[in-house]
């Protein structure tokens, strides 16, 4: 792929080079379709979201000012793109209860972890992600995978940086809690 | 803090782990064809002011130098309106339209009515399209 910046793409497009608007779709079409699918939990209607929100940035890219990173832009249709489909088929929220834990109950788990094949843990993780609430989940992948600070990750979210932050302090709980049930179950059967 | 430190390193490391999802292999092919269906991306409507900014000067420049013009050579300017017939004027002030047009109070109250829920309207039209193309 291309290491030129997105605004290059972005002024080749608007100057009716639709073939530049590829490489944005490219560059951004993992985190789309992840944020997707962390929201809607079903690959098919995730593909049919992701597809729509490149579609519809490429629709609105005039609109884009470049205030924000083009990425901020169309993880933030992403995310309310994904809601609305939710919205629409009135699924509930989830939402888990925080247990108390340890420092030792975090050694444990990373313990328990190596022990399991990569494929499992990547299902196990992906498994107890999906117990987080739909802001949650979101918050978490873009702040930990994408490493995006969290002033970016308020705009996206339309929340203020202190709510992200208390968010991001509560999901990592819910994930050792939830965590911690799958896990110590597996090493008891390991050994 | 130590744990809270050791929570953030567990957690960024699974997060690591998990990974992103790939969509299928046409998924760009799909958007593409999405894309050529659609055609150039949409202008955004961006309204344009009637008199533009350059136009408000030349009427300021203009009514300027008018009233500079008028305040400099006031003797001349009134001679020359003294020397224009404006008599023909004079025969509209002799009809009187109205005098004998008369409205019964519910007509006036319907009239009065009407007019406020006309004015309502232009209001909530307007804040309508404004939101509409998100101005």
């Amino acid at each position: 792929m291309s290491s030129k910046p997105d605004e290059y793409y972005i002024n080749q497009t608007l100057n009716g080079d639709v073939n530049a608007y590829a490489f944005l779709v490219e560059r951004y079409k993992h985190m789309v379709f992840t944020l997707s699918l962390r929201i809607v939990k079903n690959r098919e209607e995730a593909e049919e979201v992701a597809q729509d929100v490149f579609v519809k940035s490429y629709s609105n890219l005039k609109k884009f000012k470049g205030d924000s990173k083009f990425s901020t832009w169309i993880y933030k249709i992403a995310y309310y793109a994904s809601l609305d489909v939710l919205k629409k088929q009135k699924r509930t929220i989830n939402s888990e209860n925080i247990d108390a834990f340890t420092e030792s109950d975090i050694s444990c788990l990373q313990n328990g972890f190596n022990n399991l094949e990569n494929e499992d843990r990547k299902k196990i993780i992906n498994n107890a992600l999906l117990k987080l609430s739909e802001d949650e989940r979101i918050i978490v992948t873009l702040f930990y995978y994408e490493e995006i600070p969290v002033k970016e990750i308020s705009k996206i979210v339309n929340l203020s940086a202190d709510n992200v932050k208390t968010k991001l302090f509560r999901a990592r709980k819910k994930l050792v809690s939830i965590l911690k049930y799958v896990i110590e179950p597996n090493t008891i059967d390991l050994i | 803090m130590k744990s809270e430190k050791k929570l953030e390193e567990f957690t960024k490391k699974i997060i690591k782990e998990a990974g992103v999802e790939a969509p299928s292999d046409a998924f760009l092919t799909n958007v593409m064809q999405s894309i050529a269906v659609k055609g150039k991306p949409v202008v955004n409507f961006v309204y344009k002011p009637l008199i533009s900014k350059m136009g408000w000067l030349i009427i300021t420049l203009i009514l300027m130098l008018l009233s500079v013009y008028i305040s400099t050579s006031n003797v001349q300017s009134s001679s020359i309106l003294s020397s224009l017939d404006t008599s023909f004027f004079n025969k509209f002030y002799e009809i009187n339209f109205v005098k004998n047009l008369k409205f019964s109070t519910i007509f006036t109250f319907s009239m009065l009515l009407f007019t406020v829920f006309v004015v309502l309207q232009i209001i909530f039209i307007k804040n309508y399209y404004k939101k509409s193309h998100n101005l």
